[in-house]
């Protein structure tokens, strides 16, 4: 191989001019990643939202019957909804 | 060229080394929760409507970014603090437990029962109160008695009344072939309930009805346990569409909506223990208690073996054995404990003979009509649930439906009340009762009959002649010389007569010695009661009951308190409507 041969320039410059592309680009990516990912959360949430009004109606009348006041009873039916959500985002690798 | 794939590598990797400082959670929020309140009103079927808002609200949501390390001011990790989506929701919610069980669909049941009551009815303060007539203590709770079709008037308001509402037929009808094994049909679910809840040794028996009466009485059974159908439901005047009109003249036969009528064989009875599905041990209390026809053990002063009639509608009987039934099994799995199930306890029988004294008050126009007649004894009895039905009626102002109620069946009371029509009295004279003389006292009617009066015993005493039946000196006491054995004038009216048969037609005519040993001991003793002192007189001029006619009449009160339908509760059944996303 001889050296300082010029035939390297054009491909230092098609690799430096990809990645100043990808530089310029990746920004852009991250935010259509970003969005995506937001978009997906919320159609799960849109999706979770009758069966967790479903269950929290239900398990709140149920405390209701066993005799817990209403505030106590919409309480425990929150936590209990909470964690019945929490469980599903956590299957669907939202929660932690 | 391989610096360049480490670099590669390592970028690529380093991205899932990213560990967020703060966790991910997601939570619901209910807005009522919140402290604002739900929104409750009737939809124009009277279903239960709420309005709901509902957040599902995801915190701290970190999205892991690829490209960060090839990017200026790119960051590995987005954190977002808040992702939230806000629902609306319409519940309906109905009384429909039944339904489930009977493996029925959606259609065939809803929360409208088949019972009407006029407007204006809550707001009248006889029924309010209890039996004894003081004061119902708990709030919004009401006795309404059950009232005859043939009575309904629009200004009414001490009843309720009950409704034939059309009814598709898939959803009472036997089919024409067997359900499939495991599959109920109607009646047999019906069955099923009544031997659960009554007794095993049971037999399920025909009617005579006519087969017009007969299809009125399964539609009417059926739209109690399940409600109107969804297609033949009521519906009051809404957003300008008209609402369901209500023919209230009787009899009426297959018309839409109107009230109802028929009679069962039944209404006659002396003894046994029929009702419309079941066939009952007649010895066991709860064929007495619930039927009622064994009752006349219980009904004071009249003995087992005295004949006497129940006037009883049916359509009052099969409203109060299905209203039992369905209570019976409430929430498919708690059976309620009757006052009845305490049979061997002495509360039983203070509750037996709860006096109704508040039906004198000229109420209860269904049950001695409209002029209450004077001699009445009446005894009812409770069965207080301890889960209650939704029952949902009908209100109307006598034309159409104007609006739906919404009650908790809290009791049922079967009300028992005799009637005394007439009373043949005989008077023995001679020894074996040669020379006796009859007389009969209608209620109601003064009776100018004379009785004259032997003397007394061993003809020591000197009764005078008297017109036994002159309306004057009622309730006074006469006391008895001691010697000798003398009663002053007495005069009794025919309701003092009538009472003294109704406490003396069990003993009938007495035996020689009997008579003798009963003399010994009026003798012993000095009348205290103007009642006792009647007895004394007539027993001394050997008066004996020959016969004694009762009206019994039937009634049935239920104990009802006024609730909103609450979603979500046992017994009900709530659509979930998405109304918005936000």
């Amino acid at each position: 191989m001889r050296n300082g041969s010029v035939a390297i320039v054009p491909i230092l410059i098609a690799v430096l001019s990809l990645f100043w592309f990808i530089w310029f680009m990746g920004g852009a990516d991250d935010n259509l990643h970003k969005v995506s990912e937001i978009e997906n959360l919320q159609h799960l949430q849109e999706r979770l939202l009758p069966a967790a009004m479903k269950r929290y109606v239900e398990l709140r009348a149920a405390y209701i019957e066993a005799g817990q006041t209403e505030a106590l009873a919409e309480s425990n039916a929150k936590t209990d909804t909470d964690l019945y959500i929490h469980n599903m985002m956590k299957n669907n690798k939202i929660d932690d | 060229m391989k610096k360049f794939g480490f670099l590669v590598l390592s970028a690529v990797l380093s991205m899932h080394l990213h560990a967020g400082t703060t966790t991910t959670t997601t939570q619901f929020e209910d807005v009522a929760y919140n402290g604002i309140p739900i929104t409750g009103q009737d939809n124009e079927y009277g279903d239960s409507i709420s309005h709901k808002t509902g957040t599902i609200k995801t915190v701290d949501f970190k999205v892991d970014n690829f490209w960060d390390k090839f990017h200026k001011g790119g960051e590995a990790q987005s954190n977002y603090a808040q992702v939230s989506k806000v629902g609306i929701f319409e519940l309906t919610t109905q009384a429909t437990f039944a339904c489930a069980k009977a493996n029925l669909n959606a259609e065939g049941c809803s929360g409208q029962k088949p019972f009407l009551m006029n407007e204006g009815i809550l707001s009248n303060p006889e029924l309010t109160k209890e039996a004894d007539g003081s004061d119902i203590v708990a709030s919004d709770e009401y006795r309404i008695p059950f009232d005859d079709a043939a009575n309904y008037l629009p200004t009414n308001v001490d009843a309720f009344y009950a409704l034939d509402v059309d009814r598709n037929e898939n959803f009472y009808k036997e089919p024409a072939t067997p359900p499939a094994p495991g599959k109920k049909s109607f009646f047999s679910f019906i069955i099923d309930f009544l031997r659960d809840y009554y007794s095993k040794d049971q037999r399920v028996f025909g009617h005579t009805l006519t087969p017009e009466e007969s299809a009125i009485r399964d539609r009417y059974v059926a739209n109690i346990v399940y409600g109107h159908d969804q297609e033949h439901r009521l519906r009051k005047a809404y957003k300008g569409k008209a609402a369901s009109s209500i023919d209230t003249t009787v009899p009426v036969v297959n018309k839409p909506v109107s009230l109802i009528d028929y009679e069962e064989l039944f209404v006659t009875e002396t003894s046994g223990c029929k009702t419309f599905f079941v066939n009952l041990d007649p010895d066991s209390l709860r064929c007495r208690a619930i039927t009622g026809f064994g009752l006349a053990n219980w009904i004071p002063f009249i003995d087992d073996k005295t004949t006497f009639d129940v006037e009883s509608k049916s359509v009052m009987a099969d409203t109060e054995a299905t209203l039992l039934a369905l209570s019976g099994e409430l929430n498919n799995k708690n059976y309620v404990t009757p006052t009845l199930e305490n049979a061997k306890n002495p509360s039983f029988f203070a509750e037996i003979f709860k006096p109704m004294t508040n039906m004198f008050g000229g109420m209860f126009r269904f049950f001695f009509g409209s002029k209450p007649p004077k001699t009445v004894e009446a005894i009812s009895i409770s069965f207080d649930f301890d889960k209650y039905l939704d029952l949902t009626f009908a209100m109307t102002d006598g034309d159409e439906v104007t609006g739906f109620k919404h009650f908790y069946l809290k009791a049922l009371e079967s009300v028992y009340g005799t009637e005394v029509e007439s009373c043949t009295v005989k008077e023995v004279k001679g020894l074996f009762g040669w020379a006796s003389d009859k007389a009969t006292f209608v209620s109601g009617v003064p009776s100018n009959k004379d009785i004259s009066f032997n003397d007394g015993f061993f003809n020591l005493t000197t009764i005078p002649s008297s017109k036994y039946n002159v309306l004057s000196d009622a309730g006074k006491i006469y006391k008895k010389g001691f010697w000798p054995f003398k009663y002053e004038n007495l005069d009794m009216t025919t309701d003092d007569w009538l009472n003294w048969c109704k406490r003396n037609q069990g003993e009938r005519e007495k035996g020689l010695f009997g008579k003798f040993f009963s003399k010994i001991g009026r003798m012993l003793s000095n009348p205290s009661t103007y009642e006792t002192q009647i007895d004394n007189i007539a027993a001394a001029e050997n008066f004996v009951v020959v016969e004694y006619k009762e009206k019994v009449h039937r009634g049935l009160i239920l104990r009802l308190q006024e609730h909103e339908i609450k979603s979500g509760a046992a017994g009900t059944t709530t659509t979930y409507k998405l109304l918005n996303v936000k």
